[in-house]
């Protein structure tokens, strides 16, 4: 077995390059620093080939180990035997592992632009995490374990797991967690060296949006599977391991925001590291609430004593992170203040105190249940009517900022240009308010709701207007082709502007859950149940039977204002391998409402209870995600030359030092 | 600022549904009586052949080991719901049943029998 060996050698030369870099950095040496890259790069191998070790015995059903018999079977299909390495604890570290040393190495290579003794310094930082990672592989969480007796066959894939989007909302939320160890690396980097002042954030500024944007998707994509699987019509239940996936995208993007600040106007250099660092902090937390059983939560892996191990190294990171800023406080002064209220900056700002005060009361809602029960020893969960109460008005005030940020300019603006760009957007959103009113939509809350979104798109649709008329004006280019322009040419800002309208239309579809409708029912075939404007008939269950499963499949016909609109088959099956009931349901899309339709339960004369909901616009959440990924891809796409080198500061800073 | 965020987050988590007790089955039975107004999360496992379903109402026993506490619930029950399996329940009690709105099942990733 290659598996073990490998990562003990991955353990050793991990160490060494630990050391390497260390003795590189204080010694200020190049070559020291450069052999410590090649030991990384060994160390990624290393780990590469324990991955490919344990991918190739779950696929050669190599039931000698204990983590193939637990998360795999003979009957299990082939692209999700590949699930399999994120399935189980063991496996979800050793890939975690095996990005992170990955992505160190890239980086740690890519790193020409940077100071060298800051690349020593994150070096550093990253050898110093990967090293834990090996150990807790090579200790307490070896996925190599072998079993006393080899059974016939494994216990099977949870499956609920056995899905596309299991295949691939793991490997994207851990791409994102991890990567975030990047610019953290590379901020801790710049404060150990004594270059607190370098710019850091911008030579990692690739990774940061390329974690963001993975982790982003990896939610989304997480929210679609709990929609299509799970089967309660929903898809965040703010479960407390949901939450801490949210949490640092929440700082994440807080710091994607004020980041920009510190690169145009050389401020706020505290608070990015701050971040930067509660991110990373919160990613790792993530992994370990969901390690150590400590949290009730639906996705707590089995209890171990592997979360226990996560407990120093949180402390450590989190501890060192801020002895690193508080001994390179003075290098941290911003170079500017805020000149007025109304500005892009104090935008910035709101956007970052928005951001921050989600993130804390998401914080807050999933650990009080622990501080409580250390407090005063009763035991309590917060729900979801905790969060949705809090999210409400933050969300809102974040999409009425989405729409305002963009129409202020930097420094100083006045009333009169700011009211003459905000009128048009106004106009949209009282609008749209106002003809939700009159046409029947009593809630308060989603006519807000709606009225924001509109005024934001429209504003987001303004910058582009204003951007493309100057294609059209100088170069004669028609609408398409100057939109086009608009965004290509500068794809930080407008590629920005993108993802800020797939916000808007995933706000669109949380604002049209407040009209969800829920039916129960339990019908003998031929009889009918209502569920909004919809009439289902059940008319019977077809049963068939496969090697892994017997298939329980239900025809309900729809009917709308009396007219027969489709049929629906959800299911419910029985997996043979896990012994469980798994609910197949079914859903009809279409942008005004989806029908979700669930078999519960059904009985043998043929009876069934159905479970159905009618979810308003839920088709906007997918949309918007959709619509946002473009625009991560238009952001991404953009050159590093459009990244201003410190040189060339813009002439803002100057009039400022003359001002001043 | 911060005393707005504090006060949204102080007056959300004093909302009604916001916040439950989590019991164990044998402090839903003994010692004081509780309210009954209030809502409860109460974790135990099936006991086996307890499950009795009727149309859309189901009742089950759930056990803590020491203590027995029989639930009724007109909700539809996740995939994991079976014999022996973890559950928690939210809901009333009334010092007989347990009324739940809700049962959610602990879904252990993995299936790795607990020693």
């Amino acid at each position: 077995m290659l598996g073990r060996p490998a990562l003990l050698c991955a353990l050793v030369s991990v160490t060494g390059a630990l050391v390497l870099f260390f003795l590189g950095a204080r010694k200020e040496r190049r070559d020291l620093t450069e052999a410590a890259a090649r030991a990384l790069a060994v160390t990624a191998a290393f780990t590469s080939l324990a991955v490919a070790a344990l991918v190739s015995a779950l696929f050669a059903h190599d039931f000698s180990l204990a983590y193939v018999v637990n998360y795999s079977s003979r009957s299990l299909a082939g692209p999700y035997t590949i699930s399999a390495l994120w399935g189980g604890m063991e496996g979800s570290l050793l890939f975690w592992t095996l990005l992170l040393t990955l992505f160190s190495t890239v980086a740690i290579r890519g790193a020409t632009s940077t100071r060298p003794v800051v690349v020593s310094w994150a070096g550093c930082v990253l050898a110093g995490i990967s090293a834990f990672f090996l150990l807790l592989l090579v200790v307490p969480a070896d996925p190599f374990v072998t079993m006393g007796e080899i059974p016939a066959d494994g216990r099977g894939l949870n499956p609920l797991l056995q899905s596309p989007g299991m295949l691939i909302h793991p490997p994207l939320l851990y791409t994102g967690f991890v990567g975030f160890s990047i610019p953290f690396a590379w901020a801790m980097g710049a404060l150990l060296s004594g270059h607190a002042d370098s710019r850091w954030f911008a030579s990692t500024r690739r990774w940061t949006l390329f974690s963001w944007s993975a982790l982003s998707i990896g939610i989304v994509l997480g929210g679609a599977w709990a929609y299509t699987e799970l089967g309660w019509g929903g898809y965040w239940a703010w479960d407390p391991v949901e939450n801490a996936s949210f949490m640092p995208w929440l700082t994440a993007t807080a710091y994607l925001h004020s980041v920009v600040i510190q690169e145009k106007r050389q401020m706020l250099k505290v608070w990015n590291v701050a971040l930067i660092l509660a991110t990373y902090v919160l990613a790792v937390f993530g992994t370990f609430l969901t390690r150590s059983g400590i949290l009730s939560s639906i996705h707590t892996f089995t209890e171990g004593d592997t979360g226990i191990w996560f407990l120093p190294f949180l402390a450590a990171m989190l501890l060192a992170g801020l002895a690193a800023i508080a001994l390179r406080l003075d290098h941290l002064k911003s170079d500017n203040r805020l000149d007025a209220l109304v500005s892009r900056e104090s935008a910035f700002l709101a956007n970052n105190v928005l951001f921050v005060a989600a993130a804390f009361t998401v914080l807050w809602g999933t650990v009080y249940p622990i501080i409580a029960e250390v407090v005063t020893g009763v035991r309590l969960s917060v729900g979801p009517a905790f969060f949705n109460a809090v999210f409400a008005p933050l969300g809102l005030a974040i999409v009425a900022l989405t729409g305002i940020g963009p129409l202020m300019s930097w420094r100083r603006m006045s009333k009169g240009a700011l009211g003459r760009l905000i009128r048009p957007p106004m106009i949209a959103g009282t609008t749209v308010t106002a003809g939700l009113a009159i046409g029947g939509v009593r809630s308060a809350g989603a006519l807000l709701a709606f009225g924001l979104c509109a005024f934001t798109a429209v504003a987001i649709g303004g910058e582009f207007v204003r951007g493309s008329r100057v294609y059209r004006s100088r170069q004669r280019l028609g609408w398409g082709p100057a939109l086009a322009r608009t965004l290509l040419r500068n794809r930080r800002r407008y590629g920005g502007y993108v993802v800020h309208l797939g916000v808007v239309l995933i706000v669109i579809g949380f604002a049209g859950s407040a009209f969800k409708v829920e039916r129960n029912a339990f019908l003998k075939p031929g009889e009918s149940m209502n569920v909004g404007a919809y009439s289902l008939t059940y008319e019977g269950m077809r049963q068939a039977r496969t090697s892994e499963k017997q298939i329980n499949e239900a025809t309900v016909v729809v009917r709308r204002g009396g007219s027969r609109i489709g049929v629906m088959h959800p299911q419910s099956n029985f997996h043979f391998a896990q012994r469980q009931p798994q609910s197949e349901v079914a859903i009809r899309t279409t942008p005004v409402d989806d029908l979700y339709v669930v078999v519960t339960q059904f009985d043998a004369d043929g009876s069934a209870a159905i479970r159905s909901f009618v979810n308003p616009l839920t088709w906007w959440i997918w949309a918007g995600a959709a619509v946002m990924a473009l625009g991560m891809g238009v952001l991404l796409s953009g050159g590093r030359g459009e990244v201003a080198p410190a040189s060339a500061r813009s002439p803002v800073r100057e009039t400022v030092v003359v001002a001043g | 600022m911060a005393l707005t965020l504090f006060g949204l987050v102080g007056w959300a988590m004093n909302r009604p549904g916001s916040t439950s007790f989590y019991l164990e089955v044998s402090e839903l039975e003994g010692g004081d009586p509780l309210p009954t107004s209030e809502e409860y999360r109460v974790n135990g496992r099936v006991v086996p052949g307890s499950v009795e379903q009727q149309g859309l109402e189901t009742s089950f026993a759930l056990t803590d080991g020491s203590a027995n506490v029989t639930v009724v619930t007109g909700e539809p029950l996740p995939d994991t719901f079976r014999d022996r399996s973890d559950v928690v329940a939210r809901g009333r009690y009334d010092g007989t049943t347990f009324t739940a709105s809700e049962v959610l099942a602990k879904c252990p990733s993995k299936f790795k029998a607990k020693a």
